[in-house]
């Protein structure tokens, strides 16, 4: 095969077994890779009803057919899962370098099944596999398990692991690979510990066919002259990172502050991507391949120590500094080298700290219950509470719960900011309907890049964010072309300057396929269309393409999205339509046929 | 980008309409000139806000102004996090 490696990596922890299977040609074109692939092998293989913390649920780390080549920015994976957190499909992405390397050690993806008896780790060295003990490691965070694997293994070792929140089950665990890299969301980290596995990790020395290697080459300076001349990609993320969207989203009043209760935050300033690049920042650091450099190796001063890390990204300084209303950006920071330790995401730690505040302000939450006050703006408590969750200590215990299970043992189930049990990202949908009935439709929960139509409405003015007219089809398309994105291997970043017609070529030439614009974009609504039809069959529908109820009935009360709610019972009976889905949000058979899917 | 090309990133300025503030800005701030136009016009990759609404939305450059208003002026160089 061309691009594609063409073998699966399955490894069964309960019996110890190694297999190598063949990648099938066909599904490869059908489902692209990645994200896409691995959700075709997790509805194929999981068996309907499983407890995401099972044995039986599998775990799959899977790459792109551009991943690993020299495409602009194509240094991407997704862990795919079922999720612990929401019960619904998981498909968590990351950078850095480990992803390549496991194309370079001769694999699309690494499936792995069963649960160890003791803690192990994965060392796969090429074809050589081998699965060790991992008892020096257990109970050690992300960065002095890299350290201590690559002592046994290779320098040059690229490793996934998990921290102690993966460990303990904490449902909103992530997977760290590079020291600094996160597959952070819906818990996969948690599906990892639940199976002993601390770690991955892989030594790879070969190369990737490509097809046409002219017509690649060709096709990556095209893409990588778009990339640096343009706005986002060649000025605004290399200068500033993804913080510079703090006072952006600030002023278009759509900044969630104290657990969504307004959307302007009078700290935004303390906490911006401005404020960040003249205190912390030391440099840039970039993913393989990648002329970006988004990410902000950062330094502080922590209780008269110096101490260096990567981050914080926009979503986590909102999440721990104005959705908990804190306005300390070396706080903030520290948490977030926290959370890299931990293996935790900081999104939803974030929110369910909100959640909390929110629940202590009404009463229904003590300190009794909570060994400490909980109060918005209180970062001391933040970071007392974020180490007790990582261990699941006191309190912490019902906090690594995620906000929904939190809001209900306390009665206050509306005080979740959550779709499907998974915590809203960093824009009050109020102000921004698209991003709003993206949340509601998102198949893994509350998210923004399952279709990021902020770009659309906020960085790019290209619609009215205060609209719902056409916000349905437009999320559509950021959908399914977000699908390609990710099953391909590349950043989501790179569509500021690239469209479907520039990593077109790029597949086309790598993998020999004769793709079109059409056919292309047809993979993504397949691969949109089977991560539905995995989360109906666990029966979620409808009821659960929804909003937290303050977004739709509690109006802002300020900005210029005052007296908005989100519409969204009118525009999810549009999206439904237009995606040829019937009123419960099942497609029609016709879809599916059409999809390749019946 | 703006802020750093003025060396400021607060200021007051009187006008009736966000043409009339623009044009004084520039007229403090020349330096400020190529970073938001593109000969005579606006550039497409400035974003103005009138109290958080992109003027787009509202009158354009002629969008009428009150005492308390603020304006907010930033290019699109912004992305979220993946």
């Amino acid at each position: 095969m061309f691009g594609w490696m063409g073998t699966i990596l399955r490894v069964n922890l309960s019996t110890g077994t190694i297999t190598r299977e063949k990648l099938d040609g066909k599904i490869a074109r059908d489902y692209i890779g990645a994200r896409g692939l691995a959700s075709k092998i997790l509805y194929d293989e999981l068996p309907s009803g499983t407890d995401p913390l099972d044995p039986a649920n599998l775990l799959i780390f899977a790459a792109g057919p551009l991943t690993g080549t020299a495409a602009t920015s194509a240094s991407r994976y997704n862990v795919v899962t079922k999720s612990p957190l929401t019960g619904a499909i998981a498909a968590s992405n990351s950078g850095g370098y480990l992803p390549a390397e496991i194309r370079y050690a001769g694999y699309d993806m690494i499936i792995i099944e069963g649960k160890s008896e003791e803690p192990v780790y994965l060392w796969v060295h090429n074809d050589q596999v081998k699965i060790r003990s991992a008892r020096a490691m257990w109970g050690k965070g992300t960065g002095e398990t890299e350290a201590l694997i690559r002592e046994e293994t290779d320098d040059e070792a690229k490793i996934i692991s998990i921290g102690l929140a993966g460990e303990k089950l904490v449902r909103f665990a992530g997977v760290v690979n590079d020291r600094e890299r996160a597959a952070g969301r819906s818990g996969v980290g948690a599906v990892m510990g639940s199976k002993n596995l601390k770690a991955i990790a892989v030594r790879g020395t070969g190369g990737i066919r490509i097809k046409d290697v002219a017509a690649f080459r060709d096709a990556v300076l095209d893409n990588l002259a778009k990339i640096k001349s343009g706005a986002v990609t060649g000025e605004g993320l290399p200068t500033y990172g993804t913080a510079v969207l703090v006072n952006v989203i600030n002023s278009h009043g759509i900044l969630p502050t104290n657990n969504f209760q307004r959307g302007e935050f009078h700290g935004a300033e303390a906490i911006s991507g401005e404020t960040l690049a003249r205190e912390l920042l030391i440099r840039n650091r970039a993913c393989l391949a990648c002329p970006i450099g988004c990410g902000r190796v950062t330094e502080i001063n922590w209780e008269g120590d110096e101490e260096r890390g990567e981050g914080p990204e926009y979503e986590t300084i909102w999440a721990l500094g104005a959705a908990c209303g804190i306005s300390d950006l070396e706080l903030i920071t520290k948490i977030n080298y926290l959370c890299n330790e931990y293996g935790l995401d900081p999104i939803t730690l974030g929110s369910t700290l909100a959640c909390a505040m929110e629940l202590f302000a009404d009463g229904a939450l003590t300190v009794e219950e909570t060994g400490m006050p909980l109060n918005f703006g209180d970062g001391q408590c933040l970071l007392e509470m974020t180490r007790k969750t990582a261990l699941r200590e006191g309190f912490g215990d019902v906090l690594a719960e995620g906000s929904a299970r939190l809001a209900e043992k306390y009665g206050r189930p509306e005080l979740s900011m959550t779709s499907k049990k998974q915590e809203y990202p960093a824009y009050d949908p109020r102000g921004s309907q698209g991003i709003g009935l993206g949340y509601a439709t998102s198949n893994r929960g509350g998210c923004h890049v399952r279709g990021y139509t902020i770009a659309a409405e906020i960085v790019g003015a290209a619609v009215d964010p205060l609209t719902s007219e056409g916000k349905a089809q437009l999320l559509i398309d950021f959908q399914d072309f977000t699908c390609v994105v990710d099953s391909v291997g590349m950043c989501l970043f790179t569509t500021f300057s690239l469209g479907l017609d520039d990593i077109l070529p790029l597949l086309k030439a790598a993998t020999g396929v004769d793709y079109t614009s059409e056919s292309l974009l047809q993979a993504g609504e397949r691969i949109w269309n089977l991560e539905r039809l995995f989360n109906l069959r666990e029966g979620l529908g409808r009821q659960d393409d929804s909003l937290a109820p303050r977004l739709l009935q509690e109006p802002l009360s300020a900005g210029p999205a005052k007296g908005n709610v989100v519409e969204l019972e009118s525009m999810l009976d549009e999206y439904y339509e237009l995606r040829g889905w019937d009123g419960e949000g099942r497609p029609s058979s016709e879809k599916l046929q059409a999809l390749g899917l019946g | 980008m703006t802020r750093r090309a003025a060396g400021l990133a607060h200021l007051e300025l009187e006008g009736a309409t966000v043409a009339d503030v623009l044009q004084r800005l520039l007229a403090s701030y020349p330096d400020l000139r190529p970073h938001l136009l593109d000969g005579d016009c606006l550039r497409p990759d400035i974003c103005i806000l009138v109290n958080g609404r992109n003027i787009k939305y509202l009158e354009g450059e002629a969008t009428l102004l009150d005492d308390a208003d603020t304006i907010t002026i930033f290019r699109q160089v912004a992305g979220g996090a993946p």
